[in-house]
């Protein structure tokens, strides 16, 4: 019986003995995979977690640490696994439904994330921070209600601060934006009116909440952007053009050329005598003021004076041509949308007064002056580029009666913006010139191409060019064809710096008629003009 | 007992160091593939095990292949696959200088060498064509990319000096004292336990070291480069890090600071406590502080620049790609692990095989110039989804098509904020710019268009006086 006995104890002994080995091992294995868990060697800490077996509290911490790990690596179907079987043993972790949100999130799982976020702000656990993901899961889901009352929740909280307010406030403005494209369909002008009243000013509340974080950086581009989309852009016209930055446009210039052939005479050996050069210095002073009404119109009045000098002061037929000119002008523009793209519309009114030498007394007096009303409409139908139409009339008052004309005008420019950022430009014009003396009247037809490379070495432009240009006199009987001229000619424009440019050009015209003695002539007229702008 | 072997190893190898040959300053103590030897123009040999190297020796290994050296200060170096270092100096009584030419070394100095000298002076050197190290640690390894003259440096133990070295530097003939006087330079950075800092002719000088990611380090660190094959063994699960086919959002909401989607609570230090007993978690926490050597000023998580000194420290917590020799830094809106204070990468960033510690990325090719280029369809669409979007999986970017680029700044102007030209003036958007050329050259030839056209009424007008004239 006492053998019995002994036995008995021993074996209760034994028992108790194996027992307490195996707790302290897994007690020994849950302490090391913690050490590994804190290094960062959650891989390491797993793996050790992996070979824990013991009572349901010891296994409700293994697969707590487990569910932490795993969502340190990023495997959070793994980690959902883990925090599911730490609730079902009881785990009481304050984190527990934190980190169990976060993996379902992760895992996509949105709906089920939702309510344990949910249960995570109940047990006050990052409160805040639990109901962002609330409302933002709703706004994923777009459940627009439901991400507007959580995110308001946030909003309207006392203990809500820095980034959580701020992307709250921010997330409360993409939903209303949401629910307003929702709500109001293809009524743009409601949603304009919605996006400027509501929208616009969460994200503006949302950048003041800390106007120095890198969120208020991605707040005002998106505030930009939706501004864009829905015309509401402070910077930009209604239709999407960059409202033009500066008001006023104020420069002088100072042109300096060359030309072998001022009087136009004919290259036939008997005329050539008569043709005469000389350098020309030519003085332009510019101001435009630009008034921009309801982001729609923009009014420009101008001002423009020339002054053309010619050197050569012995032959009258050259220094008569020296005159001045003063050029006011109104521009009105009307931005608005055509074929999906900006559009303006253009109204402009021109005056011109014109002074000349032109009794070669080297005094200049009136000799024209000019009223131009222009009406065109800029719009991008091509992807390539803008296209301009214009029709103009011109009325002409001279010195003399017999040179007062009227021009009807009709023109076409296209620019092609091509992929190689080189830019072509197309101009096609018909002058219809009715002169009082109807012998003098012509038409004119005009084509113009222009290749434009700009950014060479960073500062330079050149534009090649050539115009071809045919005058019709339709009344004058004697000619059977038009008088044409080709005019090649090349610019190199070159930024000296902010203010200066400098343009250096080379222009050649040669003209074709019938009346090869009276009207074909060649012409050479190189120069530079230096720009500066205020 | 792998350790007990080597030290035993060493102390018998001892005596045959000592009375080596002169000139032999290195031995071949473990060798696996194919490596070579160049001790002249045309002198190339294969190398054995057991055989003796001596100054001047190129070393170099096919793909897949490896070597162990031991020097005769009892230092040892291992050549990874597909690299080539020269025994540039290894005097007796000088620390040694090593060139490494292209790949990967890994060495290991031991503790009771370290203690012979003083402390604050190199021990060796380690030299590539874009930084210099000062060994000062016991245990690291540096990786350098010819193509990209990049080179990377991690420390496992004690602690590393890197300089980088500039265009009138990398040519010049390394001595002990030039050397030295670079690595203790302020231009240089002291590279301690589980931080990277890397070199290269983009930067200005060395990137301020930074935490790797933890789960790397841990697994480079037990790699001493002989395992070069992708391992598949239970570390991660049997499977690579990084290489989950299953498609997961971004942990932190798009806009929220991950440092506020962070749990910081101490619920695991708790919860750990209740189930072994504090005494344990106390013991736990002192051996990990232990481990955790004090890395002194580090620099914040998230990375730094400063423009005027050109220190620059990327985001923490990024993997270390051994091929290119380029750090991954975590992009913004990353998860951040407050136990380690480093970054997470997302998923789509890659990860590291479990068995060599080498990155591993399955749908998109690291390259040379740091350019994530698509392999396959994406796992996961946004890195660092605008704060805007709700993170929505999103369209996947064509194969071979570059996605994205490592973050070389890290305080670069977005994109989309206005453009300035050289003179410091705004510049309107590309098609404004040449729209308002267009306009200027339409505009100075409609000026001269009707000059011509008021030219043709006085030249008619000339002709007509000419032809009566005539009559």
């Amino acid at each position: 019986m006492p053998l019995l006995l002994n036995l008995k104890k021993l074996a209760l002994i034994s028992t108790l003995f194996f027992f307490s080995v195996g707790v302290f091992a897994q007690s020994y294995q849950m302490a090391e995979s913690y050490k590994y868990f804190k290094t960062g060697d959650y891989v390491q800490a797993i793996e050790t977690l992996s070979k824990i077996k013991g009572d349901r509290k010891m296994m409700g911490t293994k697969h707590y640490l487990m569910g932490v790990s795993y969502n340190k690596i990023q495997e959070y179907d793994l980690a959902s696994k883990s925090f599911k079987l730490a609730i079902k043993s009881g785990n009481k972790s304050r984190d527990l439904y934190y980190e169990y949100g976060q993996a379902l999130y992760a895992a996509n799982e949105l709906s089920k994330a939702r309510k344990i976020f949910n249960e995570s702000a109940k047990r006050n656990f990052k409160k805040w921070t639990s109901l962002y993901y609330v409302a933002h899961i709703s706004q994923i889901l777009e459940e627009w209600k439901s991400a507007k009352k959580y995110y308001q929740k946030i909003i309207d909280s006392d203990s809500a601060e820095g980034n959580i307010l701020q992307v709250a406030r921010f997330q409360m403005g993409e939903t209303l934006l949401s629910m307003t494209r929702t709500r109001h369909g293809d009524d743009k002008d409601k949603q304009r009116e919605m996006v400027g009243k509501f929208v616009l000013r969460q994200f503006d509340r949302a950048i003041n909440v800390d106007q120095n974080s890198s969120l208020s950086r991605d707040i005002r581009e998106r505030k930009t952007e939706v501004q864009r989309e829905f015309g509401l852009d402070p910077d930009k016209f209604t239709n999407g053009r960059d409202i033009p930055k500066e008001n006023w446009d104020l420069y002088v210039a100072q042109e300096f050329r060359y030309d072998n052939n001022i009087t136009f005479s004919s290259d036939t050996p008997s005329v050539q005598a008569t043709q005469k050069d000389s350098n020309i210095v030519e003085t332009e002073a510019y101001v435009q003021r630009k008034f921009i009404l309801g982001r729609r119109w923009q009014i420009a009045p101008e001002f423009q004076f020339n002054l053309l000098y010619h050197q050569d002061r012995d032959s009258s037929e050259v220094f008569s041509n020296d005159q001045y000119r003063l050029s006011p002008a109104i521009r009105l523009k009307y931005e608005h949308k055509a074929f999906g793209s900006p559009a303006t519309i253009l109204l402009d009114y021109d005056y011109s007064y014109t002074a000349r030498d032109k009794d070669a007394i080297k005094d200049m007096g009136f000799y024209a002056s000019s009223n131009t009303v222009t009406l065109g409409w800029r719009f991008k139908y091509f992807s390539s580029g803008e296209t301009t139409f214009k029709v103009k009339q011109k009325s002409y008052a001279a010195y003399l009666n017999t040179l007062n004309n009227t021009t009807s005008s009709v023109s076409f420019d296209h620019v092609a913006i091509l992929s190689t950022q080189r830019i072509i430009v197309f101009f096609l014009s018909y002058d219809d010139v009715a002169v009082e003396q109807k012998s003098d009247s012509s038409k004119s037809y005009l084509m113009r191409m222009d290749y434009i490379i700009p950014g060479i070495s960073d500062m330079y432009t050149l534009d090649i060019a050539l115009t071809v240009n045919m005058v019709d006199e339709y009344l004058n009987t004697s000619k059977t064809s038009a008088d044409i001229s080709y005019a090649p000619s090349i610019k190199l424009t070159k930024n000296i710096n902010k203010h200066f440019k400098l343009d250096l050009f080379y222009d050649y015209t040669m003209n074709t008629s019938e009346d090869t003695a009276n009207s074909e002539y060649t012409k050479h007229v190189s120069g530079m003009k230096i720009k500066y702008s205020f | 007992m792998p350790k007990f072997k080597y030290y035993l190893f060493s102390i018998l190898l001892l005596p045959a160091i000592s009375f080596g040959a002169p000139d032999k300053v290195a031995k071949v103590i473990i060798m696996r593939g194919k490596v070579q030897a160049k001790t002249g123009a045309n002198d190339s040999k294969q190398l054995k095990k057991g055989m003796w190297l001596s100054e001047g020796t190129i070393v170099k290994t096919s793909p897949k292949s490896f070597v162990k050296l031991i020097f005769i200060d009892k230092s040892q170096m291992n050549l990874g696959p597909k690299s080539q270092m020269k025994i540039t100096a290894f005097p007796k009584k000088k620390a040694g200088i090593i060139t490494l030419m292209k790949g990967q070394l890994r060495s290991k100095v031991t503790k009771d060498y370290m203690g012979i000298q003083n402390k604050n002076k190199s021990k060796l050197f380690i030299k590539t064509k874009t930084a210099a190290m000062g060994v000062r640690g016991t245990d690291f390894q540096v990786n350098f990319n010819p193509k990209n003259l990049t080179t990377a440096l991690v420390t496992f133990e004690g602690a590393v000096a890197m300089a980088q070295l500039g265009d009138t530097m990398k040519n010049l003939r390394a001595s002990q004292g030039a050397l030295e006087r670079m690595v203790s330079s302020d231009q240089a950075v002291m590279v301690k336990r589980g931080q990277y800092s890397g070199a290269s002719p983009k930067q200005l000088r060395a990137t301020t070291p930074v935490k790797i990611n933890p789960a790397q380090l841990k697994v480079m660190e037990k790699n001493d480069g002989s395992q070069a094959k992708a391992s598949n063994k239970s570390k991660g699960q049997g499977k690579k890090l990084g290489h989950n086919k299953k498609k997961f959002r971004n942990i932190v909401p798009p806009g929220m600071d991950a440092k506020m989607a962070a749990n910081t609570d101490n619920s695991v230090d708790k919860v750990v406590t209740s189930a072994v007993g504090s005494s344990m978690v106390k013991r736990m926490d002192a051996e990990v502080k232990a481990e955790q050597s004090p890395t002194g000023t580090t620099p914040p998580p998230e990375g730094m620049h400063n423009r005027i000194t050109g220190e620059m420290a990327p985001t923490a917590g990024g993997y270390v790609d051994m091929a290119t020799a380029l750090y991954i830094p975590p992009p913004p809106g990353s998860a951040f692990d407050p136990t380690t204070e480093t970054y997470i990468p997302p998923p789509e960033f890659g990860g590291f095989d479990a068995g060599t510690g080498e990155y591993v990325n399955s749908t998109m090719t690291l390259t040379d110039e740091g350019t994530f280029v698509m392999k396959e369809q994406p796992l996961i669409d946004d890195g660092r989804a605008p704060a805007s979007e709700g993170g929505d999986l999103g369209e996947p970017a064509p194969t071979g098509e570059p996605v994205m680029e490592l973050a070389t700044c890290f305080d670069c102007a977005p994109s989309g904020e206005i453009q300035y030209d050289e003179f410091g003036n705004p510049m309107p958007p590309p098609d404004q710019q040449y729209q308002e050329l267009a306009d200027e050259a339409i505009h100075d030839f409609n000026n001269d268009h009707e000059n011509s056209l008021e030219q043709n009424i006085i030249d008619n007008r000339t002709r007509v006086k000419f032809i009566f004239n005539a009559n």
